[in-house]
């Protein structure tokens, strides 16, 4: 395997890591949202309904 | 898809499979439960999707059987009324949104050149917890008092009579809604950040851009559905009064909320086709997709309306007049984006070099029949003529034009257009020919005179009924029994295909190379594709 082929593996594989990073941030700040959504409808519920 | 090259040097597999052959399936059981290859687990999606088509099958033809004659035949109308319930909560939940899901596991990573799909384990549990939801959902079935048998929709105060069944109807609604927010994220995670380089977002193939929508829907969405079950479950058990008017609760803002969540739902059941049908059409008519900017704009669009037309389900309980035009115009202006996305297959289509595979055969048929069940809805979304429609068969057959020969036969045009690609093996054409042609005639000898049965009156969710409806009835349940029949050709076309067969070529279709980074694996593609990122120019 030459040289650049190596280092061409290595960009890629650090890329890749740094994907994943931010597609875990990503998904935490989606799961945020899907968890505000749903509280925000209990909470909408609970103050209609007093 | 915009025209773009594809350096070939990312194909990558082959040249590093020596580094990675440890990589390889585990053996045996701990293959599927620890699964956290996109591809096997976009397998275990599928096949869970077709178990779950077959049972909320036969629970079609169940309803169809005892609406074969009217007068009660078969089973007694509490049985009934679950039989119509669990028909629906199985298919929307249990078949067609894994199929869609199975089929982003399998061709998102493949079409945006990724390795895999961004968050592997989450993959491998957001599947795991289906089985435990359905097998919760199907045991209903022998609690006392049976299983939900409120609808679908599962409106209070009815769904609050329900017996045994209810909290294990919640909670197996909890849990679906769960899988499908975490399939969704993987979705958008991969999709936003695990592109090869060079695939900008307009450069992605349509069904890449349909899932991408649809999974913002589903963030969106699910956590509604949530909440409005979590509430009518605390109605139940914690004597809450969200929706009970005793306590001072409104039923009909369960409506509101359900019909928030579930507008966007059938887009959801439906944006995914759409891009199936986009990729398939420009294949086989051997031109790109014509308005492919066009596409992705009227999918977004469609997305946003879909959010602001929920009332349109409940004109009949009332609401004010401004109210009532609001959701009308809005509703009729999806017609707008939809028209942009048919006429675009069309124009894709004309001068092509056209041939008729199966794949294309079901595109084809999506595309007429998914419009007649659009037609309906704009015949529904008028007001004072929905007055009439509500809750009669021309529902029904408005929606089951839209979901069978919609999104069903997206995921069957879907299917057979990736299968050769999935299993290394062609399928038989002229057994999918048949499979075509069945289904096609039997959906509308099923399905069509349902309008007529609406038009003239008939009430939906009835086991009995007039001796007008009689032979309507009939020839509708005939069509079903044909229709059922006919999929069980499909389940061995596929289980074939796996077994054996002629090997499929890389590009396996005549005109698939412009329109896909799939085509540039191998078929079946290596356990590890893409471990280094193609170029995209």
């Amino acid at each position: 395997m030459s040289e650049g082929s190596e280092r061409a593996i290595m960009v890629a594989v650090v890329t890749q890591a740094d994907r994943k990073r931010a597609a875990r941030r990503t998904a935490l700040l989606l799961a945020c949202v899907a968890i505000g959504i749903y509280v925000a409808f209990i909470v909408s519920g609970i103050l209609k309904s007093r | 898809m915009r025209t773009s090259t594809i350096n070939h040097a990312g194909h990558g597999h082959d040249s590093h499979a020596a580094d990675h052959d440890d990589h390889g399936p585990a053996k045996g059981w701990r293959r599927w439960v620890y699964a956290t290859n996109h591809k096997d687990i976009g397998t275990m999606y599928l096949l869970f999707s077709l178990l779950m088509f077959f049972i909320g099958g036969s629970m079609a033809m169940v309803i169809r059987a005892e609406l074969f004659q009217p007068g009660l035949q078969l089973v007694d109308p509490g049985f009934f009324n679950t039989m119509t319930t669990m028909h629906a909560l199985i298919m929307i939940f249990g078949a067609v949104m894994p199929a869609f899901v199975g089929l982003a596991n399998w061709m998102v990573p493949l079409q945006v050149g990724a390795p895999d799909m961004a968050l592997p384990r989450m993959n491998n549990f957001s599947f795991w917890i289906l089985p435990f939801a359905f097998t919760m959902l199907l045991s209903t079935l022998f609690v006392p008092g049976g299983g939900p048998s409120g609808g679908w929709t599962m409106y209070p105060p009815l769904v609050l009579q329900n017996g045994t069944s209810f909290p294990m109807l919640i909670f197996a609604v909890h849990l679906m809604g769960a899988s499908s927010i975490m399939g969704a994220i993987n979705v958008v995670v991969t999709i936003m950040n695990m592109r090869a380089p060079g695939m900008s977002l307009l450069k992605m193939p349509l069904f890449v851009w349909t899932w991408l929508i649809t999974a913002y829907l589903l963030v969106a969405v699910m956590p509604v559905l949530a909440g409005a079950v979590t509430m009518l479950l605390t109605d139940h058990y914690f004597h809450t009064s969200f929706f009970q008017a005793a306590g001072g609760g409104d039923p009909v803002m369960f409506q509101h909320i359900f019909w928030f969540f579930g507008h966007p739902e059938v887009y959801i059941m439906i944006l995914p086709a759409f891009g199936i049908v986009s990729e398939i059409i420009p294949t086989f008519s051997r031109k790109p997709l014509f308005g492919y900017d066009a596409m992705v704009y009227a999918t977004a669009s469609i997305a946003f309306l879909s959010f602001i037309v929920w009332a349109h389900h409940m004109f009949t309980v009332g609401m004010p007049l401004a109210g009532q035009l609001f959701f009308m115009l809005a509703t009729m202006l999806i017609s707008v984006p939809t028209g942009v996305k048919v006429f675009n297959w069309t124009a894709t289509m004309f001068k092509g070099s056209l041939s008729f595979e199966p794949p294309m055969l079901f595109a084809l048929s999506f595309l007429f029949l998914f419009t007649i069940g659009g037609f309906s809805g704009l015949m529904l979304a008028m007001v004072p003529a929905d007055f009439q429609y509500h809750d009669t068969y021309f529902v029904v057959a408005h929606f089951h034009y839209v979901l069978v020969p919609g999104a069903v036969f997206g995921i069957m045009a879907g299917v057979y257009y990736w299968l050769p690609k999935w299993t290394g093996h062609m399928y038989s054409m002229k057994l999918a020919n048949w499979h075509f042609w069945m289904s096609t005639i039997f959906v509308n000898v099923l399905f069509f005179p349902q309008h007529f049965l609406g038009l003239a009156g008939m009430p939906r969710r009835i086991p009995d009924y007039s001796t007008q409806f009689a032979d309507w009835n009939m020839i509708s349940s005939i069509g079903a029994f044909g229709f059922g029949l006919s999929q069980l050709l499909f389940a061995y076309i596929i289980l074939s295909s796996i077994r054996g067969g002629v090997k499929a070529t890389d590009k396996v279709w005549d005109g698939a190379t412009p329109h896909g980074l799939e085509w540039t694996l191998s078929s079946p593609p290596p356990y590890h594709s893409f471990e280094i990122a193609p170029d995209v120019k």
